[in-house]
């Protein structure tokens, strides 16, 4: 029984065999334009100042 | 836990994700992409989850399909955040639905997953919009996810 972790890793070498030309980490830009649903999200997220400082520093530690 | 899910076909570097959910309603293309939003000190994905719409291609999150394979399609979404996070690890996932009823599904995938998913990513659950470290029992508005 693979566990979701090894059902990925396995995917992603597939997909990378497939990809050659994919790089380790591909940089991803913000879209020009933001689907409605994401510039819902930035919005309400900038209204609430997300991300706090507590919150960076949760993260942080983890 | 090893509960059947649909097979991807990934697109855009592995940020956008496509499967057919098969049901009572017949074949439905289903999307899920990981938006990167620009947000100050972090890098946050929003996960957009959806119908694909059969005219555009595009994404539609505002159908209700109920084609009775809720357990195969939450499972399917969850691998994709395995998926994703493989390559973009420093990713910071938003969870968050455009109805209570859909972020009511992402919070049931994670207590679904959560013994597993718990051992791969920091999880918090999001209270009057401050992310608090996420417990089974409590209802939140959206939930963040990070890959440790």
């Amino acid at each position: 029984m693979k566990t979701l972790k090894e059902e990925a890793r396995e995917f992603v070498e597939n997909y990378r065999r497939t990809h050659p030309d994919m790089i380790d980490t591909p940089k991803v830009v913000v879209p020009a334009v933001l689907s409605k649903r994401s510039q819902e999200v930035k919005e309400w997220l900038d209204s609430i100042g997300f991300p706090s400082k507590a919150f960076l520093e949760k993260l942080n530690q983890k | 836990m090893d509960l059947s899910k649909y097979k991807l076909s990934s697109k855009l570097n592995l940020t956008k994700f496509e499967f057919t959910s098969e049901g009572l309603n017949g074949n439905i293309e289903k999307i899920v992409i990981y938006e990167l939003v620009e947000i100050e000190n972090v890098e946050l994905f929003n996960l957009c989850f959806g119908d694909k719409n059969p005219l555009t291609g595009e994404l539609d999150d505002t159908i209700i399909s109920n084609n009775g394979d809720r357990n195969k399609i939450l499972a399917t979404v969850a691998l994709t955040a395995y998926l994703f996070t493989d390559t973009y690890k420093d990713a910071l996932i938003l969870m968050k639905g455009n109805t209570e009823v859909r972020t009511r599904l992402y919070q049931m995938a994670i207590n679904t997953y959560y013994d597993e998913i718990k051992q791969d990513f920091s999880i918090f659950g999001l209270l009057d919009g401050e992310p608090n470290t996420f417990e089974k029992n409590v209802n939140y508005t959206g939930f963040l996810i990070k890959r440790k």
